[in-house]
């Protein structure tokens, strides 16, 4: 990992009376200090990578707590960690993104809440519902509901999450049960403050550790026949525990008036919204003083029956405002409120959208219909609903062209890019193939120019997805897998698998050295450096003790030997699976590390040499095959200099990190003569001078000209986005 | 154009959206505002959806400010509503419209601060030919759907301050007055943010300056202001003594047409390119725009990219001098150019006398040579590289007997003979005929590509219609059709479908 979380960890370090100031999934890192966690765990992925690597870099506060800290190779590694709670009084916290962390953890979950818990446990998940999602749109509800973990939804303020966090491990404790809280996007990433305490240490810990193990006691595996008698304490004994708990402890908030002939039932996670939204309709304010009875549910899983009941006796009507299908509390508190034979008509999916996020419009028009239809004028609701109706209705009418998207890229210098710009020229000389598809970067590539995949199944799945697709088809399917799907499923659920059933496929890996589209962190085969957690793990190694003999290691940046390696993996006679391992350091890491030395060390007078690339724009023809075999976000287009010509010439923008792919793809497509390379010798040797000099002689002799070194200083020396 | 929509009292805050692209700079831009606003003492929040858009893809910041005047903490949405953004800060164009049809920005509310620098997305720098959205009603709707715009090329600013665009932006905001926070604290949040340094603080200044150089904010009003964008269209071209024969719309065209065809080989080459307008011209038919389209065009087939022409383009001191600025090397620094060039069989022996040349090739063909070429870097600014393009580009004065050369000149007398042919019977598909030439054009693989889909437009549409074999009524649309389809994709795909449904509508 090259990105320093200084500040980040300063604000951990904050003690009783202070004021923490940041983002929500930090706050919820310190909560967890703040609450004597004894280990934290977890699988990196937005929107809860944060947590984790901050506390990677927090050595100091870890061991001042005496906090075991795991950087988890997947989610049910993580969710396992929780293992140490079911026997020891130890509070724990694990942390992934939603809903695909939860499936991978689920095997350990359901293992988990069957004994239950005797030390207090949290599971952070990122709920990755909405704008900004990276991954399938389901409800981690489901998993809480079926395996009887309780669900928080808190508030998205920050001294409210914070607290949430703390009872969370109360809760889990006064009723032996994992405790699961789910963060949306924007709740993570939300900048807030609040006051803090002193971080808590654990009784025992890495500093104070227990003498012996637990005495051997069956009744606490998840193994029969205790599974039946654990199935039956969820529900007797362990769920009327926690009602007691959340209602004694007061985790659900009513506002507003006590009486009314409406009301509303929300999840924690959407009251800002909803909020603002009756605010426009006069029913609140910015500071949330509710006109209309409000019951926001910080714990969505389980529901209070007496609480709901209470809430709707005396009105005519609640409306349900539950984010995602299938509509689990609207259904919960119809089976509530029937049996205490309630005539409350209750509203929800009928008035809002059963599918997709609750954006401000959205709430907006379910809230306006849910008044009207019981009398209350909405009043501005209504007005601002028929101003953006008919802003819309200008906007239709200006009859402009649709705008073309832009989804996210692989960054400028990529060291995957290569790799589809081969597969790409690969497939033009041999025809289309399958491509199975994985999670990660590389993903990316499923979007213009290369726009190639076939299926997308999981992480670390793409090679098992292509195994009955290889049995079936005549021409041998392509898949393609990061180093990070590789350690987290690939290496046992595809490659193991592929070899044990003999499968003929190409495997391509990329070697990038993180786990780069969570933000870098480090993986199992991370090169060891001074800080991080690298262990240098070898892939290939590994390969080959699972079987694997076709195994090629490539440079992405040599585009003509990749297209060969893939031409060769896709024709030879060879069966079985064979392994391209395409390495490259993640380009954006590699800045991070290189920029900065690179400015020292030409500030210290040393020779450096920078390069970067260039379009001649008087031999580039416009037809921009080269953008489409790349798509580099510095590989771009500029008004023609030709006065004869119109369509735009290709160009090279100043964040040229200098990766060479243009030049090489100009080789390997024999493109055209356009691409040159420009080296830049800072602070040359008096060699490199005389060098110069010589042959700038000789040139002149021969009638050629020559440029004179810069004199003056350029007017710009930044990378300003171009 | 719209239904008022009500100002709500001084309780509710002031709303910010910023859309912006991953890796940018726009949270650092959030991160300043979010500091500024601590720093003047108010209610803030601030949220994102990052996720994998900061690979550059399209996102959103959003921030919430409230003065303290009750003691209580403020409930503030996550989410922008359409309709109640009050400030819209977009840091490209295309954002910026994006917002727009987003319902984001309204009339009764929105101060709208955009850049008018474009970051193409992929599909538009990909097409075949010019796929740039037209940047004219994108400022347009900018400016209708905005209370007030301040809309103008801040990129540029940040190009001659050499600093990141966010802390221009962020200078124009806090010059705008749009948000509740004073200058001074703004600066000071920059100042003492992570990202401090000098070209900030002079991206931040040069920012501020742009607004007070504009006068009060209610001046900014998007109507007046006129945006700097690069010109798109060509500048129209002086004509010369030989070429006042031609109307305005062409002569230009023809005169640089002289000019460059003088430069690729000498007076006589561009005399023949004259002698061929001439004739064209002298058909009553032939309108100003066949005349215009014709003269650029076969300049620009006339100046054919061969080997020669290559070598002597690289070797021209005015290219030296743009590299050097690009680079942005600084004084003492030694700035190298290495070529990448990799001539195959058709580069090499296209030099070859004719019949020597047609021998090798076909030698080539029978091999399968196709594939063979040479890569190689070639450094122009060292010895070793130029004295090697030098000779590639002295040879040119054996172009006119060379094999490649044979090869153009019949394809341009076939191009010729069919706009020739069209006037007479078919005259309203002379000039589509006449633009099928800019399919043709580029090296190796490209031009191979050009050239199949040149011939099969000829071949199965033109050739057939001018023959009588097909209707010539249908050949205007049908070329122009085709000519579209042809750099619609580069398989060929939507090409073939064009000329096959002409065909069955051609056959009745």
């Amino acid at each position: 990992m090259e990105v320093s979380f200084h500040k980040e960890i300063q604000s951990l370090k904050l003690g009783d009376g202070d004021i923490f100031h940041g983002e929500g999934i930090l706050a919820v890192t310190k909560a967890l200090l703040q609450s004597g966690v004894a280990y934290v765990g977890g699988y990196q992925g937005a929107p809860v990578s944060h947590l984790l690597d901050v506390l990677v870099q927090s050595e100091d506060i870890l061991s001042e707590l005496g906090i075991h800290l795991e950087t988890c190779t997947n989610e049910a590694a993580a969710a396992a960690m929780l293992a140490a709670s079911v026997q020891y009084p130890l509070r724990g916290c694990v942390t992934w993104k939603s809903i695909v962390g939860t499936n991978v953890a689920a095997d350990a979950l359901s293992n988990l809440a069957s004994p239950g818990v005797i030390g207090g446990t949290l599971i952070v998940v990122g709920e990755d519902y909405g704008e900004g999602a990276s991954v399938i749109q389901e409800r981690s509800h489901a998993f809480a509901l079926k395996s009887s973990i309780w669900l928080l939804d808190p508030r998205p303020d920050l001294p409210q999450i914070v607290k949430m966090v703390e009872k969370s491990f109360e809760l889990s404790e006064a009723s032996n049960t994992p405790v699961m809280m789910e963060l949306r996007i924007r709740a993570c990433h939300v900048f807030g403050s609040f006051e803090t305490k002193d971080n808590v240490a654990a009784p025992k810990s890495t500093r104070e550790k227990f003498a012996e193990p637990a005495p051997f006691d069956y009744a606490r595996l998840a193994h029969p026949p205790v599974t039946f008698l654990q199935e039956g304490d969820k529900v007797n004994r362990r769920l009327p525990l926690a009602r007691e708990f959340i209602a004694r402890e007061g985790l659900n908030e009513f506002m507003g008036p006590e009486a009314g002939e409406i009301g509303i039932i929300t999840q924690g996670g959407l009251f800002n919204g909803l909020n603002d939204r009756l605010a426009d309709a006069g029913l609140s304010d910015a500071y949330g003083d509710l006109k209309i009875p409000t019951l926001v549910l910080n714990v969505t899983h389980p529901l209070l029956p007496d609480q709901i009941v209470d809430f709707a006796r005396g009105k005519k009507a609640v409306l349900i405002v539950e984010e995602g299908a299938p509509e689990y509390i609207e259904m919960a508190v119809g089976k509530i409120l029937r049996q205490a034979d309630l005539q409350t008509a209750i509203h929800g999916k009928d008035m809002l959208p059963m599918a997709g996020e609750y954006t401000a419009a959205v709430v907006g028009r379910g809230l306006a219909t849910f008044l009207s239809r019981y009398g209350v004028d909405p009043g501005e609701l209504g007005q601002w609903l028929e101003a953006v109706d008919t802003n819309r209705t200008a906007l239709a009418a200006r009859d402009a062209p649709a705008l073309p998207p832009r989804p996210p890229t692989f960054c400028t210098g990529c060291p995957e890019r290569p790799v589809f710009t081969a597969m790409k020229l690969v497939k033009e000389e041999t025809g289309p193939m399958h491509v199975s598809v994985d999670i990660g970067c590389h993903a990316l590539a499923t979007f213009p120019p290369f726009s190639q995949g076939h299926s997308i199944i999981g992480y670390g799945l793409s090679l098992a997805a292509a195994s009955a697709v290889s049995g079936t088809q005549v021409k041998r399917p392509f898949t393609v897998m990061g180093d990070g799907g590789f350690w987290h499923n690939g290496l046992l659920t595809g490659v193991a698998g592929s070899v044990f059933n003999q499968d003929d496929s190409v495997l391509v890996v990329m070697n990038n050295g993180y786990s780069s589209a969570t933000g870098a962190q480090d993986l199992p085969s991370s090169k060891p450096k001074d800080s991080g957690r690298g262990r240098g793990l070898d892939m290939e190694k590994a390969l080959r003790a699972m079987g694997v003999t076709w195994i090629k290691r490539v440079d992405n940046y040599r585009v003509a030997n990749l297209v060969n390696v893939l031409r060769d993996a896709r024709l030879t006679k060879e069966k079985g699976l064979k392994v391209i391992l395409a390495d490259g350091e993640c380009q954006l890491a590699r800045q991070r590390r290189i920029k900065p030395a690179m400015a020292k060390a030409v500030a210290a007078g040393e020779r450096v040499m920078r390069t970067r690339f260039w379009v001649d724009e008087d031999t580039c023809t416009g037809d921009h095959s080269c953008i489409r075999l790349s798509g580099c976000p510095s590989l771009t287009i500029k008004p023609n200099p030709d006065p004869l010509r119109t369509d735009p010439v290709a160009h090279v923008n100043n964040d040229c990190v200098g990766c060479g792919l243009c030049g090489e793809v100009s080789h390997a497509a024999q493109l055209c003569p356009s691409f040159a390379r420009i080296d830049i010798i800072q602070n040359p040797t008096a060699w490199d001078r005389a060098r110069r000099g010589l042959s700038d002689l000789l040139i002149k002799l021969c009638g050629g000209e020559t440029q004179d070194r810069p004199t003056r200083t350029p007017t710009a020396q930044g990378v300003p986005a171009e | 154009m719209n239904a008022p929509i009500k100002t709500e009292t001084k309780t509710r805050p002031a709303r910010l959206l910023i859309a912006a692209m991953g890796g940018e700079g726009g949270g650092v831009l959030a991160g300043w505002l979010t500091e500024a606003a601590l720093d003047a003492g108010l209610w803030v929040q601030r949220t994102s959806v990052p996720g994998v858009a900061q690979r550059t893809g399209a996102t959103t910041y959003y921030l919430e400010f409230l003065p303290k005047t009750r003691p209580t903490r403020p409930i503030m949405s996550l989410h922008p509503a359409p309709g109640r953004v009050d400030v819209l800060v977009a840091t490209e164009l295309l954002e910026a419209v994006r917002m727009v049809n987003l319902g984001f920005v309204t009339p009764d509310r929105t101060k709208l601060i955009a850049s008018t620098h474009r970051t193409y997305t992929v599909d538009e720098k990909s097409a075949m030919a010019d796929g740039r959205m037209d940047p004219a009603p994108m400022i347009a709707a900018c400016k209708d759907f905005a209370k007030t715009a301040i809309i103008d090329d801040l990129s540029a600013v940040a190009l001659r301050e050499g600093c990141h665009l966010n802390s221009v932006v962020l200078g124009v905001l806090a010059g705008s007055g749009t948000l509740p926070l004073p200058v001074e604290c703004i600066r000071r949040a920059m100042e003492g943010g992570k990202r401090a340094s000098d070209a900030n603080g002079r991206g931040f200044e040069a920012g501020l300056k742009m607004t007070q150089d504009r006068g009060p904010v209610p001046d900014l009003g998007g109507a007046k202001v006129k945006p700097t964008l690069p010109e798109a269209t060509a500048p129209l071209l002086p004509p010369s003594p030989e070429t006042a024969f031609l109307p305005p719309e062409a002569a230009g065209l023809a005169a640089e047409g002289m000019r460059r065809l003088t430069d690729y080989q000498d007076a006589a080459y561009a005399a023949d390119y004259l002698s061929h307008l001439k004739r064209i011209a002298a058909h009553p038919a032939a309108s100003p725009a066949l005349l215009a389209a014709v003269a650029r065009h076969m300049a620009l087939r006339m100046s054919y990219e061969d080997t020669h022409r290559v070598a002597e383009l690289k070797l021209r001191g005015a290219r030296m001098a743009r590299v050097t600025a690009e680079a942005k090397a600084r004084p003492g620094d030694i700035v190298d150019v290495a070529e990448y060039m990799k001539p195959g069989p058709e580069e090499i022996f296209g030099m070859l006398p004719r019949a020597l040349g047609g021998r090798l090739m076909a030698l080539s063909e029978r091999r399968g040579w196709g594939k063979l070429s040479f890569p190689m870097q070639v450094k122009t600014t060292r010895f070793s590289g130029f004295i090697r393009l030098r000779l590639l580009a002295a040879t040119k004065r054996w172009r006119r007997g060379n094999l490649r050369h044979a090869h153009e000149m019949a394809w341009l007398s076939g191009w010729l003979d069919h706009i020739t042919r069209a006037l007479d019977i078919a005259p309203e598909a002379a000039v589509e005929i006449a633009e099928t030439a800019k399919i043709v054009r580029g090296y190796g693989s490209t031009y191979t590509r050009g050239m199949r889909n040149w011939r099969l437009i000829a071949g199965e549409m033109i050739t057939p219609c001018l023959d009588g074999r097909l209707p010539a009524a249908l050949l205007a649309d049908g070329v122009l059709q085709a000519r579209l389809a042809a750099l619609k994709d580069p398989e060929g795909q939507a090409l073939d479908r064009v000329v096959e449904s002409f065909q069955k509508a051609a056959k009745g």
